[in-house]
Order: structure tokens, then C-alpha cells, then sequence
């Protein structure tokens, strides 16, 4: 008498097939809202994290660069060289008190990726077309020390930049 | 009386058959009840976080772009500011925290709600210009002074459960946004 023991191994081939075509239209349905529910805080919280690293910047250019009644000769070098090198983390440096990372705001460090810190001056191949104006990077020894181009990130993965241009201030 | 078997072969389930089919469907049932739960809830939340970081995003550039303009601060506490700024032709205005509100007074507008279902909003500002300098000194206070360069806010959030069967309403916090001030009177 023949008596079926189990499944053949088609029947498992074929549930295994229907469980994972099933599988990859679900996951991405459901998946996205059930892994990055909170994403639209963090990418928020993220933007508000750069523009802070920011601030500082601008809190140094604003009332230090070019500040002759503080009596600090700050200039945009010195700017440049306390926002980090390119291409660098800028982690919490507590033991180099003469220059402390940008990072500081309130109760906590934000490390951040510098993507492009150097000076820039503008280009032009040809004199006729003014109307066009292109910016190159400025190598030392710099012709002229006054735009500075800062591009940060908070990880050096990170989707997400913030620019801000530099430029020498003029007294009014 | 003739008794006519009809052969060993099992025609149909049995009881116990049965009861461990149903055993295992419950089983599978209550788990992807669960997963299923869990989905919901977590689009639920996704929509929730979505509609506050909206919200947030429109009350944080509004209080940013009043900040950077400022040209003296008049008024000053934790939950209250009065200022002149630029971006608001140099009258006074004054920016509270009250009753789970924010509340906007200017010449032209008396106590404008511009924000509502706030939890709790809490301002700092720096001790002075050379704060950035010193981090090793605690350089936010609760007043402005004649020397202060920056303000800073924390601003947190209540947002209603999306789910009617949800009754907990959770609490979305933003921390530290600094603003400096580019055009202040006192320091021309």
C-alpha cells in the first residue's frame, strides 16, 4: 500500500517561491514606515545640528574677524584653521584650548565632517564675458585672503551639507 | 446484521488532527496579529513625526529669521523676549512662551497665537562675545546682558496620537538652536 509520508520537494519548492515573492512586494510596504518612523525628527534635528556648527562659525566672523575694538586680530586664516582641515572629523579637542572646534552648543559636542574649508578666488578663461563669474580654489602662497568656501557635514556619509561663503568684511 | 467495512483508507480528519490545525492557525494568527500591530503603529508614528517636523520646520525659521535680525533686545527671560529687529521694520515686538502657546505682540498684531500645542520653549543667551573662546565656562544665562551675542532655544512639541485608539500623546523635543544676531546696535 503506498502511504505519502511529508511533503514532495516540489510543494516545498513551490511555498518557499510564493513566501518570498509575497515577502519582497510586502517588506518595502510595510518595512519603510516600520523602520524609519522616526526619520522626518532625526533629518530635522540633523539640519538644525549643521546650522548650529554654523552659527558658531558666524559667531567668531561676526564679532571677532576684522574687530579692531576687541583688540583681537582674528582674520579669516585663523577662522579657517579653527574650523578644521578638509577632509577631517572634527572631534571634541579639549586639550588644545587655543582653538576649540566649532562644535560646542550648550551641554554637548557635535563632531562634524569638514567636506571643504580653503579660500577661493575668482576665474575667468576669458576677460570678454563678464556677466559669468567662476571661483577656483586658492593655494598658498594666496593672492588674496578674502573669500573662504566652508562645506560641512555632520558625517562624512551624510546626504545632508550646509555652505556658507566668507568673505572680508568691509568696515562701514 | 452485516457489518460492510469500507476498507482501512481515512476518509476525513481527525479530532486530533483537527484540533492541532487549529492550534497551530491561532498560533500564526496571534503572531502576525502582532507584526501587523506593530506596522500600524509605526506608520501611525511616521505620520505623527511627520507633521510635527512640518511644523517644527515653520515655527523654527520664523523665531531663526526674527533672531538674526535683531538690533537690541529690550526684554529678556527664559520664556519671553522683546526686541527691535530688521525683519520686522525696528518696532518692538515681543516673542512669549505662554500657555502651551507662542504668542507674537507688535504694534500692528495684540497676542497673535503663531503657534499652539507647545510643551515648553526655553531661551539662553550668551554671557558674552568671547564665549566661544572659553567653553570650559558655562556661557548661557537666562537674561541678555549688554555684552550678549547669541541666542539659543529649545522647543519641544505635543503631538496628537493619529490612532483614535491611541490616547497617549508623546512629546517631540529640538535642542540648542542657536541663532547670532548679525546687526545688533551695541556692537557697531
Amino acid at each position: 500500500m503506498k502511504n505519502n509520508n511529508g511533503f514532495t520537494l516540489f510543494e516545498v519548492v513551490i511555498t518557499l517561491l510564493v513566501i518570498f515573492v509575497i515577502g519582497t512586494y510586502v517588506l518595502p510596504v510595510v518595512g519603510s514606515p516600520l523602520f524609519y518612523y522616526n526619520k522626518p525628527i532625526e533629518e530635522l534635528q540633523e539640519v538644525i545640528n549643521l546650522k548650529v556648527i554654523i552659527e558658531n562659525i558666524t559667531h567668531d566672523y561676526t564679532y571677532h574677524c576684522f574687530a579692531d575694538n576687541t583688540g583681537t586680530k582674528f582674520n579669516l586664516e585663523k577662522l579657517r584653521v579653527r574650523i578644521g582641515r578638509t577632509g577631517h572629523t572634527v572631534e571634541n579637542a579639549g586639550f588644545a584650548p587655543d582653538y576649540y572646534p566649532y562644535g560646542h552648543c550648550g551641554d554637548k559636542y557635535i563632531r562634524y565632517y569638514v567636506e571643504f574649508n580653503e579660500f577661493i578666488k575668482e576665474y575667468s578663461e576669458d576677460d570678454t564675458n563678464k556677466t559669468e563669474i567662476n571661483f577656483v580654489r586658492d593655494y598658498p602662497p594666496y593672492d588674496e585672503l578674502s573669500m573662504l568656501l566652508v562645506t560641512i557635514k555632520l558625517d562624512e556619509s551624510s546626504e545632508k551639507s550646509l555652505t556658507v561663503l566668507f568673505t572680508e568684511k568691509q568696515k562701514e | 446484521m452485516k457489518i460492510i467495512k469500507t476498507g482501512s483508507k481515512n476518509k476525513g480528519f481527525t479530532i486530533l488532527e483537527m484540533t492541532a490545525t487549529l492550534l497551530i492557525v491561532a498560533m500564526l494568527s496571534g503572531l502576525a496579529g502582532l507584526f501587523i500591530t506593530n506596522v500600524v503603529r509605526a506608520y501611525a508614528m511616521y505620520q505623527e513625526n511627520k507633521e510635527v517636523a512640518q511644523k517644527a520646520r515653520f515655527v523654527i525659521n520664523r523665531l531663526v529669521n526674527e533672531f538674526v535680525h535683531i538690533t537690541k533686545v529690550i526684554k529678556s527671560s527664559e520664556t519671553q523676549i522683546q526686541f527691535i529687529s530688521r525683519f520686522n521694520n525696528q518696532t518692538e515686538m515681543t516673542i512669549k512662551y505662554e500657555k502651551n502657546t507662542l504668542k507674537i505682540d507688535n504694534v500692528m498684531k495684540r497676542n497673535i497665537v503663531f503657534a499652539d500645542k507647545i510643551y515648553d520653549f526655553k531661551l539662553r543667551y550668551t554671557k558674552s562675545d568671547e564665549v566661544f573662546d572659553d567653553i570650559n565656562k558655562n556661557i548661557w544665562t537666562n537674561k541678555w546682558t549688554d555684552k550678549s551675542t547669541a541666542i539659543q532655544f529649545d522647543i519641544s512639541f505635543i503631538v496628537n496620537p493619529y490612532l483614535k485608539t491611541e490616547n497617549k500623546k508623546h512629546i517631540v523635543t529640538f535642542y540648542n538652536i542657536t541663532t547670532v544676531p548679525r546687526f545688533l546696535e551695541s556692537k557697531k
